[in-house]
């Protein structure tokens, strides 16, 4: 019963191929049969013997029909090939003779389609794509969360068999240079083995090896293109040449790929060196010994997965080797099974930003691409208009054709191939604008060193094809209401040429459209208003310091030199010169700024406090030079701040902020009170106002500050920040601090100048972006909408211009013409308003998280956006409207 | 043994429908008479293999088929040589006749001069 359904479908279709041949070989069969019959046979003998001679029937059935199908395969497509080109042809003449309508359709969805592969590409190349120049990075795993020492990694290396190569590294802050140009910048010390795990390619030169980590070996390093670019300027061939790390001389052995740079893309290319050449050069005075000691654990692993192996093998032979390697050595491996169970070990592609980043990273991916679909639905929604409104001119050539036979699958084809070819043609042009756009981003230096550069945001194979397909899919979904409507022209209608029925449905299909295009727009105009009040709002918070006047610097003298005394002078004397400079009030030092991504935190214990089991043991601390705190204006609540004569033969004393002073001694004086340290003891001798330590909205916090003079042994030899308290533009302190800081100690590098606001920007990033990116793309939606509103009131207009004649001429008054068309209009837009502040209360739920300060339900903003949509939305039909009130009665009743 | 007689069956075959349908439309059974009748029962194929033999020149485009009425006013199916099928049939011809005309003159043959047996 199905296959003969089935045969009767396929019928519809095409010949029935089987049913031919069963005909034509029983015909044969009824001849021999007649024949033998004629002769005098029986009848069923005749059939025997006609079956007989004729051979297996079955068989010959079965190739006979397996050859009739194929041919039938053969001229359907070729037939198909051939209607698909015509309609192609046939469309894009159609497009050009109505070059007004393909331009306005083409330019909307650019538009629309561009903004999408801009947001792609940008996503592409922070979440999707994996590490450029690494051959088959997602092969590659990291062992993240724990450092080992260079023995532990041999033994892990030689005992794995899951990992086709295991290499290790290690990401140091160094002081580069090459005579001209001084840069603190990263170097990744790696194992000889590490470009070939990755499958990196050298640009010029080699890659390091296992033979430069030779005893002996003379120190080289490999570098990125970038990195050449910036030292070497205009001389790309480096290779032979000599750069100072850390002020030891190292020759450039090679560049790497243009694409490598470095398996964590949220950090500036580094420069590579080996294990070894990195012992020479390290600031402390690090000998051979050094890296063989088991004790010193510093280096991450990466490894090659073998063929076929899985990340869940590669575990449990690290687990092994780690507990063999406890088991072996006892002092120093204690722990390392514990370490290594509970470290992530997952593919570098994966982590190409750290894995908080990636969190937000992906929320704010996700609400950015939902955003610039919903432009995307609104240039559609235009677009479909214009098809709607075209329709009508056409509907003459549509109803004819239908008349004399053409099937209306055929007429939906070809109205549909207009339209995907209309939205290709848009895609093309969307290219364009995503190529540009991704220029103009690169100009902008996102927050951090992460730019769109760095990220190598670029049109990828990946996002053009996904560029297409979304043009299709939009070609084929916002062009079958249209082609639908075309392909239903009645005839008769058409050679009459008034069409009230028609025309209606057509108008229903606008106005809904148009109210779609109300509600997303309102949507994307109440999501910008959420930012930006919440942008205000983290403008407003205050973080406790005064940071309008402030610039900082940072140095690391433990860099060049491991001498805390020299650090010590240096500090002092920079000090001393940039006071006496006029425009700066104040110049301080400190471990770390307010409003920081990175702290220092200490073990500790109170003198006359036991803490309670399961508070927290550690306290975070700053060490500071005495004008720390009248550079940020950070204000004394008690006792005293430090002063010269708090140095490093006096007494240690420490300023703890009010949070402190009422967790630990509420209602008493803490100063006097001693705080316990490792090897130290500080008493207090101050308590400050709070401030906000590192984000704007966290709670409340114990904060301790010490003397940068009396710590120098520990702070004073890793990076150390410069605040200096200027009277006018902070801007213009930075050259002078430059200036001071070459004067004084020509050779530490200094970097990461910026006024303090520049600095602490990162803390409202995330309003910012959203601010801006929402901003931008609801102003778009909203331009469109108001073309769209335009373009469907106007078209309305000339639809009812015999309508609004007679009422002009039966008596009707130009300005109930006007309110005529304004109120429709306004109910439209009304209704779509509604369906808008639906649609946002739900979907700003999700945005909730990155606000600041206001909820996603604002009252203030939801009522502006209304306010703004409704005026815009009666400005564009205001136009059109107004055409209306000039229609001259007796000329619209005379023309159609 | 048995594949290679097919396939250069195949080929002859081809070529004797060739023929067959060179004076104008005819249908399958007619073929199978015809043959049969031409070549006094000489040339005994199964007749089923004669369709997939048809078909497959009808794909090659040799010959052109169409539906009819028989001379028993029964639906049938009617072959005739297109002219590509023309040109086909006078080349298959003529190497044939070449062919058959090489292997007699063979057989007719004594034994050669001046070799010892």
């Amino acid at each position: 019963m199905t296959t003969q359904a089935w045969r009767r479908y396929l019928t519809f279709w095409r010949t029935d191929v089987e049913a031919d041949v069963d005909e034509e070989l029983r015909f044969h069969l009824e001849m021999r049969e007649r024949e033998y019959a004629a002769a005098g046979r029986q009848p069923d003998h005749a059939h025997a013997e006609a079956l007989r001679r004729f051979g297996s029937l079955a068989s010959v059935r079965d190739s006979c029909t397996q050859i009739g199908r194929e041919r039938e395969r053969r001229v359907r497509f070729r037939d198909f090939v051939a209607t698909i080109r015509n309609d192609v042809v046939f469309a894009t003449r159609q497009l050009v003779r109505n070059r007004g309508f393909t331009l306005a359709a083409v330019l909307t969805l650019s538009l629309g389609i561009g903004a999408n592969g801009l947001v792609l590409s940008v996503v592409n190349a922070v979440l999707l794509r994996p590490i450029p120049g690494a051959v088959d990075p997602s092969r590659v795993v990291e062992v993240s969360g724990t450092s080992v020492s260079y023995p532990s990694y041999r033994d892990f290396r030689d005992a794995n068999p899951a990992l086709s190569g295991l290499a290790a590294y290690a990401n140091r802050t160094t002081a580069v240079s090459n005579g001209k140009r001084t840069e603190v910048m990263p170097v990744d010390a790696v194992t000889g083995n590490y470009f070939r795990v990755l499958g990196v390619r050298p640009a010029l030169g080699r890659l390091l090896t296992d033979r430069d980590g030779d005893p002996g070996a003379a120190p080289v390093a490999v570098l990125s293109p970038g990195t050449v670019a910036r030292f070497f300027p205009g001389e790309p061939d480096v290779v032979g040449r000599s750069i100072d790390l850390n002020g030891v001389p190292v020759t450039i052995v090679g560049v790497a790929d243009r694409d490598f740079r470095g398996i964590h893309l949220d950090s500036p290319e580094p420069i590579w060196t080996s294990v070894q050449t990195w012992m020479a050069l390290a600031p402390t005075s690090f000998d051979g010994k050094t890296l063989e000691r088991r004790g010193w654990s510093w280096l991450t692993m990466v490894g090659r997965l073998g063929p076929g192996a899985t990340i869940a093998q590669a575990r449990a032979a690290l687990d092994i080797s780690a507990a063999r390697q406890e088991a072996a050595y006892p002092r120093y491996a204690e722990g390392l099974a514990k370490a290594i169970a509970s470290s992530p070990i997952a593919p570098i592609g994966d982590g190409a930003l750290s894995s908080v980043a990636h969190e937000t990273t992906i929320r704010a991916a996700a609400v950015v691409t939902i955003v610039v679909m919903i432009v995307l639905l609104i240039c559609c929604a235009n677009v479909c208009n214009l098809l709607l409104a075209r329709g009508m001119s056409r509907r003459r050539e549509m109803g004819v054709r239908l008349a004399i036979g053409a099937r209306a699958s055929r007429i939906v084809r070809q109205l549909l191939t207009e339209t995907v070819v209309l939205t290709v043609l848009a895609a093309a042009v969307g290219l364009a604008l995503t190529q540009a756009g991704i220029l103009a981003l690169n100009q902008v230096d996102l927050v951090g060193a992460v730019s769109t550069t760095t990220l190598g945001v670029h049109v990828d194979g990946r996002v053009m094809i996904y560029m297409i397909v979304i043009a299709v899919v939009a070609g084929v979904a916002f062009g079958l209401a249209p082609a639908l409507q075309g392909a239903r022209s009645s005839v008769t209608d058409a050679l009459k040429d008034s069409t009230p029925g028609a025309g209606r449905a057509r108008s229903n299909g606008q106005r809904l459209l148009l109210i779609g295009q109300v509600a997303m727009s309102l949507t994307l105009v109440i999501g910008a208003g959420l930012f930006t009040r919440s942008l205000q709002r983290a403008l407003a918070i205050n973080p406790g310091i005064d940071a309008t006047h402030v610039a900082v610097a940072s140095v690391n003298v433990g860099l060049i030199r491991r001498d805390s005394a020299r650090a010590g002078q240096i500090y002092d004397a920079v000090t001393k010169q940039l006071t006496s400079i006029a425009g700066i009030r104040f110049a301080g030092w400190a471990s770390t700024l307010p409003l920081d991504e990175g702290s220092d935190s200490y073990g500790f214990s109170l003198d006359d406090y036991v803490l309670p089991p399961g508070a927290t043991s550690e306290l975070e601390v700053s060490d500071v030079s005495p004008q720390f705190f009248s550079a940020f204006s950070i204000p004394l609540v008690r006792g005293r701040v430090f002063t010269e004569h708090d140095g490093p033969a006096d007494p240690h004393v420490a300023i703890i902020n009010e949070t402190m002073a009422n967790r630990y001694w509420r209602g008493r004086d803490p100063v006097g009170k001693r705080v316990l340290f490792g090897g130290d003891t500080v008493t207090v001798v101050g308590v400050v106002r709070d401030i906000k330590y590192h984000e704007l909205r966290e709670p409340a916090q114990p904060f301790l500050y010490r003397v940068l003079d009396q710590h120098l042994q520990t702070s004073g030899l890793v990076p150390v920040n410069l605040v200096v308290r200027t009277t006018e533009d902070p801007a213009a302190a930075l050259g002078v601090m430059q200036r001071v800081l070459h004067e004084v100690a020509p050779e530490v590098p200094v970097y990461a100048q910026s006024t303090f606001a520049e600095r602490s920007g990162h803390t409202i990033f995330a309003q910012q972006l959203g601010a801006s990116v929402l901003g931008v793309f609801s102003v778009l939606a909203v331009l469109i909408t108001a073309v769209g509103i335009y373009g469907v009131v106007g078209y309305g207009v000339t639809q009812r211009t015999r309508e609004i004649g007679i009422r002009v001429a039966l008596g009707a008054r130009r300005r109930s013409v006007l309110g005529l068309i304004l109120t429709e209009n306004a109910r439209l837009v009304a209704a779509g308003l509604a369906i808008g502040l639906v649609l946002s209360a739900a979907a700003t739920r999700a945005l909730s998280s990155f606000l600041f300060g206001i909820g996603a339900t604002d009252v203030v903003t939801y009522a502006t956006a209304i306010l703004l949509l409704l005026a815009i939305g009666g400005a564009a039909a205001l136009v059109p409207a107004l055409r209306a009130t000039k229609i001259d009665p007796v000329i619209a009743l005379r023309t159609e | 043994m048995v594949r290679q007689s097919v396939e250069l069956f195949q080929g002859t075959l081809d070529v004797l429908i060739l023929k067959a349908v060179s004076w104008g439309p005819v249908h399958g059974y007619s073929i199978a008479r015809w043959l049969q009748q031409t070549t006094d029962d000489v040339l005994r194929v199964e007749e089923g293999s004669l369709y997939p033999a048809l078909h497959r020149l009808e794909g090659r485009g040799l010959i052109a088929a169409e539906w009819g009425l028989s001379e028993n006013n029964r639906r049938a199916k009617f072959y005739e040589l297109t002219a590509k099928g023309r040109q086909q049939l006078r080349v298959e011809a003529s190497t044939w006749a070449r062919f058959a005309d090489a292997v007699s003159r063979v057989l007719a043959t004594g034994q050669p001069q001046g070799r010892t047996a």
